[in-house]
């Protein structure tokens, strides 16, 4: 079933965390959305993101280590919940199925 | 890797610290210092400075901010919440409840009080402040005839249409005038034989409603006055009229005489005005033949409308046009002066002293001695405040302690002592409120004022209310707070917590103002009641009690006379008289020609009065020369009169003023009109002792009287009063009589006096108990600090005597000082009010004594109250515990 309770930048935040081989935390994961979009997005917006997902249950979080260029400051590291995977691979299905019943498009 | 070049701005990063809880700092504050480092690296500093700005301002959320419960680092801070400084308040109240209640009275009445006065503040700075207000002003004239000025506040009939007319920057004017002579505007209506009295009766021009902003609800016309006959009602008194009745339309009979038709009915304005009306009739019922083309004498109220806001001396060269014009003969006639005098309409009720005010005005002396006796019980208020918590420190200093320790920082722990304090003065605002409801019937008769208690509960007088509460509450919590959020916690829990001077001093100097304000205030009642003693202890020059004074309708006929004559007749009554003059009421003024040493004759401004035979005699005035008019005698009637000693004395015929001829008009071939002095009356005060006694001639005039004196026996009253009216119900069916006592109305002279006197009494009496109360907090403070010292002196054999005249002794020098200063404080004041009267006591000092050993009575009394429990305690247990 199509998710309604998942908003497109939450849905491309989950897609992103799942694309992810490193430490996901707020500043790599804007990083990566500089990479993939050509876009930048300020911390604090991925950060109430990042928050509103481990609410729902999609996404965990642990706290990490520190590094001196945080100024010793620990991160929040995150990860994909089972439930984030299920979430985001049914909303692709979704979009699947609904892309194959598409006519073709003749402008 | 490592690069510590970057250094984002230190501000934002120390604001970011402070809103950011402590559950998202770590990772918030990590992440934008990565980001800071990664941006200053590939973007430039300031690209990374700009972005760190613009993280740190789009991180302030609420969830940042508030964060959440911290289940990893507990931190050992101590939580201060409102809830836990209620829970304190009620903790400490039940603990001391005896402070505590002290306290909370002390501000209750003090907040109460200062609310009350900003209400009628409030009111009576807000007369006349209607829409367009400022461009209506009312004509007043100054005359200045044979050397007499008088300042009237109002002016002669022609002048208003004839300014209007001829200046195009006076847009309209509208004339006004009670329905019973120019001050006097009480009349009564009869209707579908009811009889209705109101006291606010006036006839106008029809401009009336272009000037005054009046909202007319019923009747089809917008100038209502325009027909002669016509009446305009306010709602209320319509309704008590006609009752539920359409009123337009419907004909009414003004005071027996007039027939008038109801045009319209207006709504009672939405604004305090100097010149409340119930009732406006046409113009042409106040006419009578000549007297609307007399340029001098025959006044009006004049309002006049200009086209803008006016300056004074414009408008002077405007009346010099019209009084050259209109007015120079017979000023030149009478060898006098006019000048005019406008007035601000919102101007009038606080600043216009004139004679002949439709009604009494206030005065701003009035609303400052209110603002200052506001100010006195608010500072009473706070002092109290601030004196009980200080002097409870000692005892608050180990809690403060135990808080400091545990990790309260400074800011918290003020802020959680004025909070408390804000706390207390609100619950004592309530209380105040209460309070207020209770003496609002003795305030509304003290301020003249008619407030009702749902105006105490308005919304837009509440918000002011709390703040007034908030602004004390500050004010009495800040220097408490300041002082014991800045002790010391590891001294005090090691016990070298004293208690400092620092405060000793402060309190001692508050206590000294408290004394300074009781003595000025106490000294200050007991000479305003020396002085209105003296009023009505002196004698008059003639006798005001029993002295009944009833008014003559208009147009009484002949058989008046015959009526007086009879009264007499009754055992209860001594005698009556017809007169034109009211001791107590204002005389008229006119001017008349008396010869000097050399027998010429000079003109001289003289107040006369107009009487009849019997007049003396009734009111028990005294001749100190010559004789009375005899009854029936033509040439006393028209030849003859009296003069008072003053005139006497004035015109230097001390002796010989007997026989003299002074010259009053002339008649019908322009020959003088000679008059000849036949007797010298000892003077006699007509007006109040504010001013002096003025030269008086006494005229015998036997038509047109306008009051009837009669001289009841007593001591019963009821008897002769029931008589007169019986009689006068034969006599005259039409019209109701209406008497008065003079003696009241001579009282009614003094009732500012009066005022200021029971204002005085009531706040003399709220400041010495509150100085009281905080007196009793430095007393108890005292003793708290000093037991040791005295149970040691206990042990060693000081009587209990002793030990109260060593505690007293501080509060003696503090009683001198005070005395010194608020005697001499009030000793200034006093002397000026003194001034105002031009008949009075001299102050005499005991006053100030009086004062002095009132407060030195509480002081006793209360040190003496308290100690007690202190001294009678046995010594040993007191050194043992310590």
């Amino acid at each position: 079933m199509y998710n309604k309770n998942l908003g497109a930048l939450e849905e491309f935040v989950l897609l992103l965390i799942l694309v992810m081989d490193k430490e996901v935390y707020s500043v790599t994961l804007a990083e990566e959305y500089l990479t993939q979009t050509k876009k930048t997005i300020s911390l604090p917006a991925i950060h109430t993101v990042l928050r509103q997902l481990e609410k729902k249950g999609y996404v965990d979080s642990s706290v990490g280590g520190a590094t001196s260029v945080r100024g010793g400051r620990s991160k929040r590291i995150y990860s994909l919940t089972s439930l984030g995977y299920r979430i985001i691979k049914e909303v692709h299905q979704e979009r699947d199925r609904l892309w194959r019943l598409a006519p073709s498009f003749n402008g | 890797m490592k690069n510590n070049s970057f250094q984002p701005p230190r501000w934002i990063t120390f604001l970011v610290k402070k809103y950011c809880s402590s559950f998202y700092l770590d990772e918030v504050m990590g992440d934008m210092l990565e980001a800071y480092d990664l941006r200053a690296r590939r973007n430039g500093v300031s690209y990374a400075n700009w972005h760190y700005f613009l993280d740190a301002l789009r991180y302030f959320r609420p969830y940042i901010i508030i964060g959440q419960k911290n289940h990893t680092h507990p931190t050992f801070t101590m939580s201060i919440t409102l809830k836990s400084i209620i829970n304190y308040s009620f903790r400490k109240f039940k603990k001391q409840p005896g402070y505590s209640l002290l306290n909370l009275i002390g501000l209750a009445m003090g907040v109460g009080c200062t609310y009350l006065l900003f209400l009628y503040v409030s009111q009576e700075t807000s007369f006349d402040k209607f829409e367009g207000h400022e461009s209506i002003y009312r004509l007043g004239s100054i005359y200045s005839i044979g050397g007499n000025v008088d300042r009237f506040s109002n002016a002669p009939r022609p002048v208003g249409p004839t300014l209007s007319r001829d200046f195009s920057h006076i847009l309209t004017q509208t004339r006004i005038a009670g329905v019973n002579g120019l001050y006097t505007h009480q009349a009564y209506f009869e209707y579908d034989q009811q009889q209705v009295t109101s006291d606010q009766v006036f006839y106008a021009d029809s401009t009336f409603f272009d000037v005054f902003p009046y909202q007319l609800t019923l009747g089809s016309s917008k100038t209502p006055l325009h027909q002669p006959k016509s009446l305009v009602l306010s709602e209320a008194l319509a309704t008590r009229i006609f009752g539920n009745e359409n009123p337009i339309g419907k004909t009414v009979d003004l005071d027996g005489t007039n027939r008038l038709t109801v045009t319209g009915i207006f709504k009672a304005p939405d604004f305090h005005t100097h010149l409340p009306v119930e009732a406006i009739a046409s113009w042409d019922i106040g006419e009578r033949p000549g007297e609307n083309e007399r340029w001098i004498g025959w006044h009006v109220y004049t309002y006049l409308k200009f086209d803008s806001p006016q300056e004074e001396d414009a408008f002077n060269e405007t009346f010099e046009t019209l009084s050259t014009n209109y007015m120079l003969s017979d000023l030149e006639r009478l060898d006098a002066d006019i000048r005019p005098i406008i007035q601000p309409i919102s101007s009038i009720h606080l600043n216009s002293d004139l004679s002949w005010e439709a009604y009494p005005n206030n005065q701003w002396e009035n609303i400052y001695i209110f603002i200052l006796v506001g100010a006195f019980l608010m500072l009473i208020a706070i002092i109290n405040y601030v004196n009980l918590a200080t002097a409870r420190s000692g005892l608050r200093a180990k809690e403060i302690g135990i808080k400091k320790v545990m990790g309260s920082t400074r800011q918290q722990l003020l802020m959680s002592i004025i909070l408390e304090s804000l706390l207390t003065v609100l619950v004592a605002a309530f209380a105040g409120l209460l309070l207020i409801v209770l003496i609002l019937t003795p305030f509304n008769q003290l301020a003249g004022v008619s407030f009702h208690w749902q105006d105490l509960f308005l919304i837009k007088n509440l918000v002011v209310y709390l703040g007034i509460a908030f602004l004390i509450g500050l004010l009495a919590g800040s220097y408490p707070a300041l002082q014991l959020s800045g002790l010391s916690g590891a001294k005090i829990l090691r016990g070298n917590f004293q208690t400092s001077t620092r405060g000793v001093v402060l309190r001692k100097a508050l206590v000294v103002v408290q004394f300074l304000v009781s003595i000025a205030l106490i000294a200050s009642t007991t000479v305003v009641m020396r002085q209105m003693n003296f009023v009505e202890s002196q004698d008059l020059g003639f006798n005001q009690h029993n002295l009944m004074v009833v008014e003559l309708p208009q147009q009484e006929g002949k058989g008046i006379e015959s009526f007086a004559r009879e009264l007499s007749s009754h055992s209860g009554i001594a005698g009556a008289t017809l007169t034109s003059s009211v001791p107590g009421v204002e005389l008229n003024l006119s001017f008349y020609e008396v010869p000097d040493a050399d027998g010429n004759y000079y003109q001289q401004g003289i107040e006369f009065m107009e009487i009849d035979p019997y007049f003396l005699d009734v009111a028990s005035m005294e001749l100190v020369a010559g004789r009375n008019f005899l009854p029936g005698s033509e040439k006393d009637q028209t030849a003859s009169l009296l003069l008072n000693e003053t005139a006497v004395k004035e015109y230097g015929w001390d002796g010989h003023a007997v026989g003299k001829k002074i010259s009053w008009g002339t008649d019908s071939l322009g020959n003088q009109n000679l008059f000849e002095v036949i007797g010298v009356v000892r003077d006699f005060h007509v007006g109040s002792f504010h001013t002096a006694i003025q030269p008086i001639a006494i005229f015998q005039n036997l038509e047109a009287p306008t009051h009837m004196l009669v001289r009841i026996k007593g001591p019963d009253i009821t008897a002769p009063i029931e008589h007169i009216t019986t009689q006068w119900r034969e006599y005259d069916s039409k019209n109701p009589l209406e008497f008065t006592f003079l003696d009241q109305n001579y009282q009614k002279m003094y009732s500012a006096e009066q005022n200021i006197f029971s204002l005085l009494k009531s706040i003399s009496f709220i400041t010495l108990l509150l100085s009281g109360f905080g007196l009793l907090g430095l007393i108890a403070f005292s003793l708290q600090v000093r037991r040791r010292e005295i149970s040691i002196r206990r042990v060693l054999g000081s009587t209990s005597l002793q030990v109260n005249a060593l505690l007293g002794k501080e509060y003696l020098i503090m009683l001198g000082i005070a005395f010194v200063v608020g005697s001499s404080i009030s000793f200034f004041f006093l002397q000026d009010w003194l001034e105002n009267f031009h008949y009075r006591v001299a102050l005499q000092g005991w006053e100030f004594i009086i004062a002095l050993f009132l407060v030195f009575l509480l002081v006793a009394t209360l040190l003496i109250f308290v100690t007690r429990k202190t001294i009678n305690q046995n010594p040993g247990t007191v050194l043992k515990s310590e």
